[in-house]
């Protein structure tokens, strides 16, 4: 029996189709009901948050998960990554008002501040830019920081660009792109190898590599 | 005084747990004892140049740091292979070996903290210095499984090799190294062009079993020069183990261990219910040559706290507890004394009513009054 850890809420949806087209079917209490876990064929599904996908398969609660590339940046999890799934593309970008002119922006005396759900990888970037920096760090609607003048910039993920261009921001630079990955737990892909690569099999010839 | 709980990282053991470790402790010096190895203690603060030069690691923010009299950096020791190879190098310089020593005690890593990864633990291991053929690392993987049967905790050790890395990336470049220690196998892709070198290196994960493993992946030798020793090694080592009925053992490739000294033979430890390796080790023949004795050696560590969370073992009791009014307390002593002297196990407790005793713990009560 293998334990598979979801990401709840968008990413819930394409999960469950990928996973049908795979002949992976999710148990009916999850899908019908508000129960977060349950057993479908071998496998043990348990839904939470996307950010704590990682955590259950650190911990081997979870054998394998899907969880965002973007997640896996933030956290830095001591898990395998072993296969892109394809589904929940998005881009990380930082993102500036749309009348701001970058040169001036990032030249002036002050500390830009970032606001972003992703301080590591925001960190990281300017960092690596030689940009100063402040994170302030939120924890939803990014988008409303720049527009009230609590932030200067934001670093989060787009896939649309909607909302971005909805509140008058534009993307400055793109810092990666992320989409759902298969996770597997150290131990879990020694102790029960075989379980995995044929889960992993599954997906694999259900997704047209791109 | 910020609060009372110890802080994140470091924790209380209570007489049950402690019990458990105990036993994991005395498991590993008893087998390590029966393989002719003897007890080594070293101290727990070392240069920090000794520790950094042994571990030989980018990142030393993990090692805890203190300040000397004299003003010397010292560290407090992250794990005790880079401290026996200090020892052997100045104590038992021109030996050839092989020495055999085990060690049991505290390591400190200063780690952010997460849940079962504590900054402070207990690893007890062994190292095998001055042999270099493979028989040596042989007796290491025999000597772990012994340790998980006798603690009757199925083991699952996952051998690989140190030159399997290097050997890839002679072909790739340097770029790949990141994302495989970080178990990254998707990324990978986009820094190998090579589809014969991607097919192995995509597939290294799952490339577990026994020696069919290494026919299986024969094959990538004309791809990969750098493969052609190591699996030939590997080849040898399992089928050895296997002939000598040690079952625990299997090939993984994609095995790869995050200390830089190793240079054969590597491999970790699981068991079932632990997200975490519970033991780890492999061939470190150039760590000595470093302290200027150029010696091979072999060795293994074990978690001891990971292990005694896998372990089931009842928790002692007293054989017998003695309870006593004021008036009876020279006779409840003589008994105890008494007892004690047969080997059992007492406890004396001044009580007013028999109903006292009703809770506690004791294989036997009785009640002078």
């Amino acid at each position: 029996m293998l334990a598979l850890a979801l990401p709840s809420g968008r990413m819930l949806d394409d999960c469950v189709k990928l996973f049908e087209s795979a002949g992976i079917y999710f148990p009916k209490e999850i899908l019908e009901s508000r129960r977060l876990s349950g057993t479908s064929g071998d496998l043990n599904f348990l839904v939470c948050k996307p950010k704590d996908v990682p955590i259950y398969v650190e911990y081997g609660t979870a054998d394998i998960g899907v969880v965002g590339k973007d997640v896996l940046l933030e956290g830095n999890p001591q898990v395998y990554e072993l296969y892109d799934l394809g589904i929940g593309r998005c881009k990380i970008v930082v993102a500036i008002p749309n009348d701001a002119k970058p040169e001036e922006l990032f030249s002036k005396d002050d500390i830009i501040r970032v606001a972003t759900k992703y301080p590591k990888i925001a960190r990281e970037f300017f960092n690596k830019k030689g940009i100063s920096i402040e994170i302030l760090n939120l924890s939803g609607s990014i988008e409303l920081a720049p527009v009230t003048g609590i932030a200067d910039v934001i670093v989060d993920i787009v896939s649309t660009g909607r909302t971005l261009r909805e509140n008058n921001l534009k993307v400055w630079e793109e810092i990666a792109i992320s989409s759902a990955r298969l996770i597997a737990n150290r131990a879990s892909l020694h102790i029960k190898a075989e379980e995995i690569k044929t889960v992993l099999k599954r997906l694999k010839e259900t997704r047209q590599p791109q | 005084m910020r609060y009372l709980t110890p802080p994140p990282g470091f924790k209380d053991y209570l007489p049950k747990e402690v019990e458990k470790i105990r036993l994991v402790e005395d498991t590993i010096r008893k087998v390590s004892e029966s393989f002719g190895y003897r007890e080594v203690i070293t101290p727990t603060l070392e240069y920090a140049d000794v520790i950094q030069l042994g571990t030989n690691t980018k990142d030393d923010t993990i090692l805890y740091k203190v300040i000397d009299r004299d003003g010397a950096l010292l560290s407090i020791r992250p794990e005790f292979t880079t401290s026996i190879a200090r020892l052997v190098t100045t104590r038992y310089k021109g030996e050839r070996g092989p020495l055999r020593f085990y060690y049991i005690g505290k390591v400190f890593r200063n780690i952010p903290f997460q849940p079962l990864m504590q900054k402070e633990f207990t690893q007890g291991g062994a190292e095998l210095i001055g042999e270099s053929s493979l028989f040596g690392d042989i007796e290491i993987i025999s000597l772990i499984e012994e340790i998980f049967e006798r603690l009757n905790l199925p083991i699952h050790i996952e051998v690989s090799h140190a030159k399997i890395i290097p050997a890839i990336i002679e072909i790739t470049g340097p770029s790949i190294l990141e994302a495989i220690k970080n178990g990254d196998f998707v990324s990978i892709k986009s820094y190998i062009n090579d589809k014969n070198i991607l097919s192995f290196v995509e597939e290294l994960p799952f490339l577990s079993g026994g020696k069919e493993v290494i026919k299986e992946v024969q094959g990538y030798v004309k791809y990969i020069p750098g493969l052609e020793e190591p699996l030939k090694q590997l080849s040898t080592f399992i089928s050895n183990l296997e002939n000598l009925g040690y079952k625990r053992t299997k090939i993984n490739l994609g095995v790869v261990r995050d200390f830089e000294y190793y240079t054969g033979i590597t491999f970790e430890g699981y068991v079932e219910g632990l997200g975490l390796p519970v033991v780890g080790g492999g061939r470190y023949d150039g760590l000595l040559e470093r302290f200027g004795v150029p010696l091979p050696a072999t060795g293994f560590a074990i978690g001891i706290e990971r292990v005694a969370s896998r372990i089931s073992k009842e928790e002692s009791e007293p054989d017998l507890v003695i309870g006593y009014t004021e008036e009876k307390f020279r006779e409840a002593m003589s008994l105890a004394q008494e007892k004690r002297k047969e080997g059992l196990k007492i406890e004396t407790i001044l009580c007013l009513k028999e109903e006292e005793l009703k809770d506690r713990r004791g294989r036997s009560k009785i009640f002078l009054c």
